[in-house]
């Protein structure tokens, strides 16, 4: 049943090369209730994200926090019941891969958010997982990275998440599709901060499933770390041109 | 059964010294881990040695948990601000609470620069078990004396009796450990002790020397301050 | 219940201490703590210690339905329980780590715990029960599903061919141990500000810094799981220096893993079964040290309870423990004041004396101290 990663022409199950990514497409603004919102579709993975604040804490919240003066920050994670191929899920409550994705969400989005701006204040990230199609994780945080954009959180840099994944002859392959997964090897997950300058990458978040000898490493990090470069150039241009149609609509109406 | 001043008791022991003094009509004080039931004997509650103290019998037992009593003086973390007060947690079962004007030199203008998670040395003025203690952090002049906010330096959490052991006069650790290198100590009976000197490597020692003490007779007490000694010397 | 809040004290202290290269114990900054593994009478229960972390595992089996996706394979389900909460946050995080260390990384054969295909399969099941928390629970929750499940022994099953299978009894027919392909083992490093790595981290360690970085590695230097916990960036270098750190430790750990593993074995054929009476084990004086004391037991008492049972368990030293006629048992001195430590096996004897042989114990008597001053006593 195994079957080839990587033909003998290079090309892999669904036609890419070994380093292309999927196809990225991006929205910001899709909700107009929300303060911040974005849409992303990668290969045929498609995301929703949504965020709410910053705004005076719940009373739910300010309970469980001691100390009183932090930043809280809420992330729900939920995966459409129609999402996965075949029959449609039962909605588990309580499952824990969306407790520890919710968990690895507020780790993340923590460490680059400029905390000391949000006080005694509440961010709420709702994600809807529409369509699942491997690499979701990776999807969602970059939905999640556009959505707080578009709401206008500080934040340090981009976040860009990307996943790799290793052939048997220890060729690394970039942005895993769900049947790679599947059959496949080793998937690497890592969300970085982009190179700035001189500044190093630094990495946010990784995560590894099955395994590959230790000597492979360094090259399925280094595939990864392209992977998020290359998105972050995709990302980049989204706001981007989402800026200028906001700034030439401003002008318009004046 | 009945027991003796310096024996192991447990719980439904039954101390023939205390009553037979009573019954002589001296004052006879019964101190943690005795009670008196109905027939007006004294009866053991705790386990632990039995020992006395002038008039005061009490039982010497292994405890991790604070009880407060009144008089105290303890070693407590911030925990919150209200508006008038600090709520301090000091190793019991609840927080308990530090008025900001308890401290030297404050006024309602005036208040404390105590942040959260300082750690604060102060007095346990009320124990009442159907509320939660009250501290201070002034004597009863309204002086400061060694109360006060601690900086620098090092917490860590240890049993109830092995603070009491190093406060007790008989046991000669902190003094001979002050003859080998200078040091800050304050003891909070709710079973933490602070510690501070030259440099990191020393209170790193200092404290890993007195949680040792926990476990040595008195008598081998200038064992363990002469290793400590050595491993001093031999990282300097 | 809340822990306590952690005061700026220590924290600032210890982020000082690490910046000096200096742990509070006294340990390198790649230095791991002591490991212990204690196997139990049971076939797959095992406690762990590392240093003061104490977990336990046990692992069961059941007959169930296979995935369908995966119709010739037995399944692994794993559990981490924490005494007093639910489904805390590091419970999530420590039963996800595990849960793709052991069942991803397929280091346990899962096709030899098929019974019929698409019909019945066996399910194993560990519980891991973390019982005292001082850092790094994920390590110790790893080593010690893996040694539950190397030490399981299942029971063999025969299949007739209409569907139906017989379980046999150990009695019967020999328990099958479970393959395992190879041993991945957890290695936590807690990060300090991203750039200093701290190995097996305490807990008061654990709280100052929160972030972490674990690594799943096997004895053949394959990694099997990566996961970074907490808040934190690091560089993709360090990652990778702490991996090689990682995977030398992983064949020691493996190797001691095995060799206690073999030890149980030639424990249990000798039907030399220790159990878990191994791990309290204390080579300390854990008291307060008294000589000896007298102690004047109604005897009669005792005796009037004592004849309502068959059997009077009489706990004490094993050495220091002489019986002097047939009504008197007394014990000599408990400790000698020169001794500072004691010996190191301590084994709780029972003496069961039954009612029809025996007459009843009369009195127990130890000698009394005079001498106040010294006043600990030893419980071994």
């Amino acid at each position: 049943m195994a079957q080839e990663l990587l033909s003998l022409q290079g090309l892999r199950i669904d036609g890419r090369r070994q380093n292309e990514l999927r196809q990225i497409q991006c929205r910001l603004g899709v909700l107009e209730r929300c303060d911040g919102s974005a849409y992303m579709l990668h290969g045929n993975t498609k995301v929703i994200a949504s965020i709410s604040g910053p705004k005076h804490p719940t009373k739910n919240s300010a309970n469980k926090n001691r100390g009183g003066d932090e930043f809280i920050f809420n992330v729900r994670v939920k995966f459409a019941t129609f999402s996965k191929n075949g029959e449609r899920q039962k909605v588990v409550k309580n499952s824990k891969k969306l407790g520890e994705i919710e968990i690895n969400l507020k780790n993340i989005f923590k460490s680059v958010i400029l905390v000391e701006k949000y006080e005694k204040s509440q961010l709420d990230l709702n994600i809807e997982i529409l369509q699942t199609d491997g690499s979701e994780i990776c999807t969602v945080v970059n939905a999640a990275t556009l959505a707080l954009i578009d709401a206008g959180i500080c934040m340090k840099e981009y976040i860009c998440a990307c996943t790799a994944s290793l052939t048997n002859d220890g060729v690394a392959l970039l942005d895993v599709s769900h049947l790679e997964e599947i059959c496949g090897g080793p998937t690497l997950t890592i969300a970085a901060l982009p190179r700035t300058g001189d500044h190093e990458q630094s990495v946010a978040y990784v995560e590894l499933s099955q395994k590959f000898y230790l000597k492979d490493l360094n090259k399925i990090f280094d595939c990864a770390l392209m992977g998020c470069e290359k998105i972050r150039g995709i990302l980049d241009e989204a706001i981007r041109s989402n800026a200028f149609e906001l700034v030439n609509s401003e002008l318009t109406n004046n | 059964m009945e027991v003796e001043v310096g024996n192991i008791v447990l719980p439904g022991n039954i101390v023939k010294e205390a009553e037979s003094l009573a019954k002589e009509n001296k004052k006879v004080v019964l101190g943690n881990g005795l009670r008196s039931d109905e027939n007006e004997k004294v009866v053991v509650s705790k386990s632990g040695i039995l020992c006395k103290r002038k008039n005061i019998f009490y039982v010497d037992s292994y405890q991790k948990r604070y009880i407060p009593a009144k008089n105290d003086t303890v070693i407590g973390i911030v925990h919150s601000k209200t508006l008038d007060f600090f709520w301090v947690d000091i190793n019991c079962s609840e927080l308990a609470s530090l008025p900001y004007l308890a401290f030297e030199g404050a006024t309602k203008k005036n208040r404390p620069d105590i942040n959260i998670g300082d750690l604060i040395y102060c007095k346990v003025m009320q124990s009442n078990p159907d509320l939660e203690p009250e501290l201070v952090c002034v004597d009863s002049t309204g002086k400061k004396g060694n109360l006060g906010e601690l900086k620098d330096g090092l917490m860590f959490s240890c049993t109830i009796n092995l603070v009491r052991k190093i406060l007790n006069e008989k046991c000669t650790l902190l003094h001979l450990l002050s003859k080998e290198c200078p040091y800050e100590i304050a003891a909070g009976i709710n079973g933490r002790i602070w510690i501070n000197s030259k440099n990191i490597n020393t209170t790193i020692l200092l404290r890993n020397t007195i949680l040792e003490a926990e476990y040595t007779p008195y008598h081998q007490m200038k064992n363990l301050v002469d290793r400590f000694a050595s491993e001093l010397t031999g990282i300097n | 219940m809340k822990e306590t809040i952690l005061s700026n004290n220590e924290r600032v202290f210890v982020e000082k201490s690490i910046e000096e290269v200096l742990r509070i114990d006294k340990r390198q900054l790649t230095e791991f703590r002591n490991l212990g593994i204690f196997f139990g009478k049971k076939y797959g229960s095992v406690l762990v210690s590392l240093g003061d972390t104490r977990v336990f595992a046990n692992v069961s089996c059941e007959v169930n339905i296979p995935k369908t996706t995966r119709p010739n394979e037995g399944t692994v389900f794993i559990n981490v329980e924490m005494s007093n909460e639910k489904m805390s946050e590091s419970c999530i995080v420590t039963t996800r780590i595990l849960e793709r260390t052991i069942r991803d990384s397929r280091c346990i054969d899962l096709e030899s715990l098929c019974i019929i295909a698409e019909e019945k399969v066996w399910n194993l099941r560990v519980d891991v029960s973390i019982l005292n928390n001082e850092g790094n629970v994920t390590d110790c929750a790893c080593i010690a599903a893996v040694s539950a499940l190397a030490h399981f022994k299942r029971p063999d099953c025969t299949t007739s061919g209409d569907g139906e299978f017989i379980i046999h009894k150990s009695s019967e027919k020999d328990l099958i141990p479970t393959v395992l392909h190879h041993y991945p083992i957890c290695m936590t490093y807690a990060l300090f500000k991203g750039k200093i790595p701290i190995a097996d981290p305490t807990l008061l360690e654990e709280r100052v810094t929160n972030a972490g970085l674990t690594l799943g590695i096997n004895s053949y230097k394959e990694i099997c799981s990566l996961h970074m916990t907490g808040v934190s960036l690091t560089s993709p270098f360090l990652i990778q220096k702490c991996s090689e750190m990682a995977a030398e430790r992983a064949k020691h750990v493996v190797e001691f893993i095995k060799s206690t593993l073999e030890q149980d074995s030639i424990d249990r054929e000798k039907s030399n079964v220790k159990g878990f009476k191994q791990s309290i084990i204390l080579t300390n004086v854990t008291s307060n040290f008294c000589d000896e004391q007298s102690i004047d037991n109604n005897a009669e008492e005792i005796s009037e309870v004592a004849s309502n049972h068959d059997e009077i368990i009489v706990v004490s030293q094993e050495q220091k423990f002489k019986k002097i006629d047939e009504n008197t048992i007394s014990t000599t001195k408990w400790k000698d004041e020169n001794e500072e430590t004691s010996s190191s096996d301590s084994e709780i004897i029972t003496l069961s004396q039954s009612n029809q042989e025996k007459s009843k114990v009369e009195s127990m008597q130890i000698d009394s101290s005079d001498d106040e001053e010294k006043e600990t006593i030893i419980l071994n």
